[in-house]
C-alpha cells in the first residue's frame, strides 16, 4: 500500500466532522492523526453531605486516580494476590505414614489373580493416605509488585467511579442540621438506639439502597456509624482507609468514601506508582 | 519478618498490610456450630453430688437452697395474663418523622416534555434565560450549579462521570433521555449489568416476534391475584357443598 493511501485510511478512520474539508479538496497530505488530543488530566467529583447525599461543591481529581482505564488482568492478579494472602493454611491431611492402617502387604505379590497391591495406606486407595501430605502452617502467600497493586487499587476506584457508584463525602458546609461532611451519625441526646438505626434505614430507603452491599471507607474510627449500622451489618461494611482491600471495592454496589480517606489512599498509591502527589 | 520485605525497603505501608493480613474489619465473627453446645454447657447449673449432700445432712449442716434446688423445683409461672405485669413496649418509629434534608424532588420526571420544562427552569435559575442549551458552560461553578438544580428538580441524580464529560445543557438532556426517560435505568439489574433487552422495535423482519418483557414484580402480582381468585372459588364451592348437605339433612 502506498503511503498516501495509508494516510487517507488513517484520515477516514480518525477524522470527525470538525476537520475542515479543504484538506481533501486541496489534495494536501493530512498530518497523521489530525484529531489527536492530550488526554484529560483531571476528572470531577462532587463532594456530598451525609446522609442526604446532597452535593455542595465539586473538585477536580487527577485521572491517574479516578480515570484509569479498566484492566481486568491487573484486577485479577490483585484479587488473587489478596485471596492467597488471606488463606490460613491450617489443613493437616495425613500422609501414608500417618494414616493409621497396618504396613502389611494386603495380598501376596503373585497368585491371587488380582492386581498387585501394597499396604492400605497407599494414596491410590480410596481410604488411603494423602499423596504429598503437608502440615500446618501451610504458606500459600504469593507476591505482587507493589506498583501493580497500587495500579489495581486505582483501577478499582476508577471502575466504580465510571459506573456512578463512588460517592465522596466531604463538605465543609452543612446545608441542614441532619447533614454533615463526614461519614458518621451524630448521637442525639435523649434519642434511642432504634431512632438512630432508623436514620440508617431512611438513608437506605431514600437512596434505594436496601439489600445492596455498601462500603463505607472512613478516615477515623466512626464508632457511632458502626454501632447504628449493626442491624444491617451483613450488607454494610464500615472500614477505616488502612484496611480497605481491592476485593471490598469491587464487591460493593456503592462505595461511600470520606474525602480525607480518598486523599490518604491516593497518596499511598501515588508513592508506589512514583507519581507526583 | 518475611525475607522479601527485607529485600524491598521501599515497600509501602498499604502493600505490606495486605501481605501481613489486615487487622480489623467490621463484619462480626461467625461462630461455629459447636459453640452453641459449649454455651449451653456453660449455662447449666452446677449440681452437687448426692454423696456430698447426704454427708451435709448427716453432719447437720444447713443446706443452701440454691444448690439443692433442682430444675424441677424452679418456680415457673404460667403464661396467663394474670401472671404478667405490664406490657412489653415495642418502640416503633415512623421514618417520615425523622428530620431529613429532602433536596431531591419527590416528583420524578417521566416524559420528555417534563424534562424540557425542568431544563428550562434550571437554565433560567443558574445561567440566566438568554443562554441556549447548546452553549457550553462558562465555568465549573456554573456547570455544578446547573447540574445540582437539574438533579433536585428532576428527582434523579447524575453520576460524577457524566458531570465531567458533559459540557452543555443539551448533553445532560441526552443523558436523561437515553438513561432515564427511555426506561433503561428502571430495567437495570445490578446482578446482570450488561444484559441486553430486546424489543420488537429492534427488528423489522416479519418473521421475528419479540414478546414484551414482564418485570418480576408484575409477574408476582399477577400470580398472587390468580391464587387469590382460586382460593375464593374453592371457598365458595366448599360453602355451597356445606349448604347442600345441610339442606339434605
Amino acid at each position: 500500500m502506498q503511503s498516501t493511501q495509508v494516510l487517507k485510511f488513517v484520515h477516514t478512520r480518525t477524522c470527525s466532522k470538525a476537520i475542515p474539508r479543504d484538506i481533501n479538496v486541496s489534495n494536501k497530505i493530512p498530518t497523521i492523526l489530525p484529531n489527536v488530543q492530550t488526554p484529560p488530566k483531571y476528572t470531577l467529583i462532587s463532594l456530598k453531605q451525609f446522609p442526604s447525599l446532597e452535593p455542595t461543591t465539586c473538585i477536580p481529581i487527577s485521572t491517574s486516580i479516578l480515570g484509569v482505564p479498566l484492566r481486568r488482568d491487573i484486577l485479577w492478579r490483585a484479587v488473587v494476590f489478596e485471596n492467597d494472602n488471606k488463606r490460613v493454611g491450617a489443613s493437616n491431611p495425613p500422609g501414608r505414614s500417618e494414616n493409621g492402617y497396618s504396613r502389611k502387604k494386603i495380598r501376596p505379590q503373585k497368585g491371587s489373580g488380582h492386581a498387585r497391591v501394597g499396604d492400605a495406606n497407599s494414596p491410590t486407595r480410596h481410604n488411603g493416605g494423602r499423596a504429598l501430605a503437608r502440615n500446618a502452617p501451610n504458606d500459600y502467600t504469593t507476591e505482587l509488585p507493589s506498583k501493580l497493586y497500587s495500579l489495581a487499587f486505582n483501577t478499582a476506584l476508577s471502575y466504580q467511579y465510571r459506573r456512578g457508584n463512588l460517592n465522596v463525602i466531604g463538605s465543609d458546609v452543612a446545608s441542614s442540621q441532619t447533614d454533615q461532611g463526614i461519614l458518621d451519625i451524630t448521637k442525639q441526646n435523649g434519642k434511642s438506639f432504634k431512632y438512630h438505626t432508623s436514620i440508617v434505614e431512611k438513608f437506605l430507603q431514600n437512596n434505594r439502597l436496601e439489600g445492596k452491599r455498601l462500603l463505607f471507607i472512613t478516615k477515623e474510627a466512626r464508632l457511632n456509624l458502626m454501632k447504628f449500622t449493626e442491624p444491617s451489618q451483613e450488607k454494610i461494611d464500615v472500614i477505616q482507609w488502612q484496611g480497605v482491600q481491592i476485593n471490598d471495592i469491587l464487591k460493593a454496589s456503592r462505595v461511600f468514601i470520606e474525602l480525607d480517606a480518598l486523599k490518604s489512599l491516593s497518596l499511598e498509591n501515588a508513592e508506589n506508582l512514583h507519581l507526583a502527589a | 519478618m518475611k525475607p522479601y520485605l527485607l529485600l524491598r525497603p521501599m515497600i509501602t505501608q498499604l502493600y505490606s498490610r495486605q501481605l501481613n493480613g489486615r487487622t480489623f474489619h467490621t463484619i462480626s465473627i461467625q461462630r461455629d456450630f459447636m459453640s452453641w453446645f459449649r454455651s449451653k454447657k456453660q449455662a447449666q447449673a452446677k449440681v452437687r453430688k448426692t454423696k456430698e449432700i447426704i454427708e451435709d445432712i448427716e453432719s447437720g449442716k444447713e443446706l443452701d437452697e440454691s444448690t439443692t434446688e433442682s430444675s424441677s423445683k424452679i418456680l415457673k409461672l404460667d403464661l396467663t395474663p394474670d401472671n404478667i405485669i405490664g406490657t412489653r413496649r415495642v418502640e416503633t418509629i415512623n421514618l417520615d418523622d425523622i428530620p431529613w434534608n429532602n433536596w431531591l424532588s419527590s416528583k420524578k420526571v417521566k416524559t420528555s416534555e417534563e424534562l424540557d420544562q425542568v431544563i428550562t427552569i434550571a437554565c433560567k435559575a443558574t445561567l440566566g434565560g438568554s443562554i441556549s442549551e447548546t452553549e457550553p458552560f462558562s465555568d465549573l461553578v456554573t456547570k455544578f450549579n446547573f447540574v445540582k438544580k437539574l438533579q433536585s428538580l428532576s428527582g434523579y441524580t447524575i453520576p460524577d462521570y457524566e458531570l465531567t464529560v458533559s459540557n452543555t445543557p443539551a448533553q445532560f438532556k441526552t443523558y436523561y433521555m437515553n438513561n432515564i426517560i427511555s426506561g433503561k435505568l428502571q430495567q437495570f439489574n445490578e446482578k446482570e449489568p450488561n444484559a441486553i433487552y430486546l424489543t420488537q422495535d429492534s427488528f423489522k423482519e416479519p418473521n421475528i416476534r419479540v414478546t414484551d418483557r414482564v418485570i418480576s414484580k408484575s409477574q408476582e402480582q399477577k400470580f398472587n391475584s390468580i391464587l387469590l381468585e382460586v382460593q375464593a372459588l374453592k371457598e365458595k364451592d366448599t360453602m355451597n357443598e356445606i349448604q347442600r348437605l345441610r339442606s339434605e339433612e
